[in-house]
């Protein structure tokens, strides 16, 4: 029981961020429609792009609805371009070295990013603190809390599964509004 | 324990095996090496290599636009219209403009109520009617805490109404909060050299222009005589009373002993004793101040 406690533990360096400060701040509940339970990771990490976003299209990428047939399993950047095109999915489809930009211009614009990150595998970017240097990543297999990785523990995350991320073009959300007497 | 813990492992070990199948083509990540490629509908497949240097980039910042939220139902003709409209007219569209996310002032969304995925999102908010149109400041924080509500309204079928209303609010909002939200408005946090600075060459040269006047009253030998030779005499008086004055607050300003008089106050106090002794004796005294004047170098 130790010995579990002590690997949960470690599993807990991923830091509970306060999803409402990040780029992507969907609710934990909303987050866990996105479970990857068939190696589907890059669909996972668009639809949690498309909630977030707004955009209808691209968040029911893993289901059969009135914008398209589902699309499970495995992805690379042709496929991605394939499904979007057929959903009319607005995407900025990026392989190579400009990924780092794109993934910084994303977050700091509060929108998120399906990033290339561990090995064959595909999450969610969900925030950037340039202040300490950290990065928040939502991973569809564990969709129910965000990892923090430092600048270099997220450049090996990044690289370790090749340079591709797929940023959706459409405006971020707006901040959950609330009432606030200003007049 | 071990079995919890061969538990635990086989678990780990099954994510690890989801994750490290073919979930991603990292051979045509290789394949493609530096690309930039956006599927927008239009223009896939008719970039040039011109602009491929130029589409690697990405796009503007965008944080600093406000953001419009329309709130629609299902079947709802009132939403409907608003839709239309929105397209229609040119006021509206200055301030948002749904088919171009680029080009638009504000960020523009469309929400639907009963969509269970953007419902939270609106917990805090009372709804009276459908639509209703919502307008938050821009999340650079610029213009304060981008979730507060800007302006609120249904809409009454008025699109021209509709935006000058929402105008309305965004410059009453923006004139409150830019006396409070700091970088916004008011005076900077230095002081910014002259727009029209007659003398330009002062920047480039010594100052000769005098930047202290110092007050040196002559020793008053003449009262001194006057008072020998003729005895007492209220103008003689004053003159060594002046140079008396002189002389200690000279000596207190050498060795940075406080003031009773600030320099103004004390140079009027000199010139009330001066038209003081003038009137006393027709004859100009025999104390004569005069201004002489040091520069920096």
């Amino acid at each position: 029981m130790r010995c579990f406690l002590l690997v949960a533990a470690l599993c807990g360096a991923a830091v509970a961020a306060e999803s409402e400060q990040l780029a992507v701040d969907l609710p934990k509940e909303v987050r866990q429609w996105f479970f990857n339970p068939d190696g589907s990771c890059v669909q996972c990490s668009i639809g949690m792009c498309g909630v977030d976003q707004n955009v209808p299209a691209a968040a029911t990428l893993l289901w059969d609805t009135e914008y398209g047939s589902r699309e499970r399993g495995g992805s690379g950047p042709s496929r991605v371009a394939r499904y979007c095109r057929q959903r009319g999915i607005r995407v900025y489809n990026v392989t190579g070295t400009a990924t780092w930009d794109w993934m910084k211009w994303a977050v700091e614009n509060g929108r998120g990013a399906a990033i290339g990150a561990g090995r064959r595998h595909f999450q969610t970017l969900v925030g950037h603190d340039p202040t300490t240097g950290t990065w928040y990543v939502c991973n569809n297999n564990s969709p129910g809390r965000i990892d923090a990785y430092s600048d270099a523990a997220f450049r090996r995350l990044h690289l370790a599964s090749g340079q591709w991320v797929v940023v959706l073009d459409y405006p971020p959300h707006p901040a959950r509004p609330k009432y606030v007497r200003w007049w | 324990m071990m079995r919890l813990f061969l538990m635990f492992a086989m678990l780990l070990s099954a994510s690890v095996a989801r994750a490290d199948g073919s979930a991603v083509d990292q051979a045509e990540i290789l394949r493609l090496g530096d690309m930039v490629q956006h599927i927008d509908g239009r223009h896939y497949g008719q970039s040039d290599t011109d602009s491929i240097v130029e589409a690697m980039r990405p796009p503007e910042d965008d944080a600093d636009k406000w953001f419009v939220s329309v709130v629609v139902t299902r079947n709802c003709a009132a939403c409907r219209k608003l839709k239309t409209d929105w397209k229609a007219c040119p006021s509206l569209l200055a301030l948002a403009d749904p088919g171009d996310s680029k080009g638009s002032w504000a960020h523009y969304h469309e929400f639907y109520r009963d969509d269970q995925s953007q419902a939270w999102r609106f917990e805090n908010i009372k709804f009276t009617g459908y639509p209703t149109i919502l307008v938050q400041p821009p999340r650079s924080k610029a213009y304060g805490d981008p979730s507060t509500v800007v302006y609120q309204a249904t809409y009454d079928g008025d699109p021209r109404a509709l935006a000058t209303d929402m105008a309305a609010a965004i410059r009453q909002y923006v004139a409150k909060v830019s006396d409070s939200v700091e970088g916004v408005g008011g005076p900077p946090p230095w002081l910014p050299a002259p727009k029209d600075d007659p003398d330009t060459s002062g920047r480039l040269i010594p100052p000769l222009v005098p930047d202290e006047v110092a007050i040196q009253v002559e020793f008053p030998w003449k009262a001194i005589l006057t008072l020998v030779t003729a005895g007492f005499s209220i103008p003689a008086v004053i003159g060594l009373v002046v140079w008396l004055l002189v002389f200690i607050r000279a000596r207190r300003k050498d060795a940075d002993k406080p003031l009773l008089l600030d320099d103004g106050t004390f140079q009027r106090l000199l010139d009330a004793l001066e038209q003081f002794q003038a009137s006393a004796e027709p004859k100009k005294t025999a104390t004569r101040r005069k201004r002489s004047t040091t520069t920096k170098s």
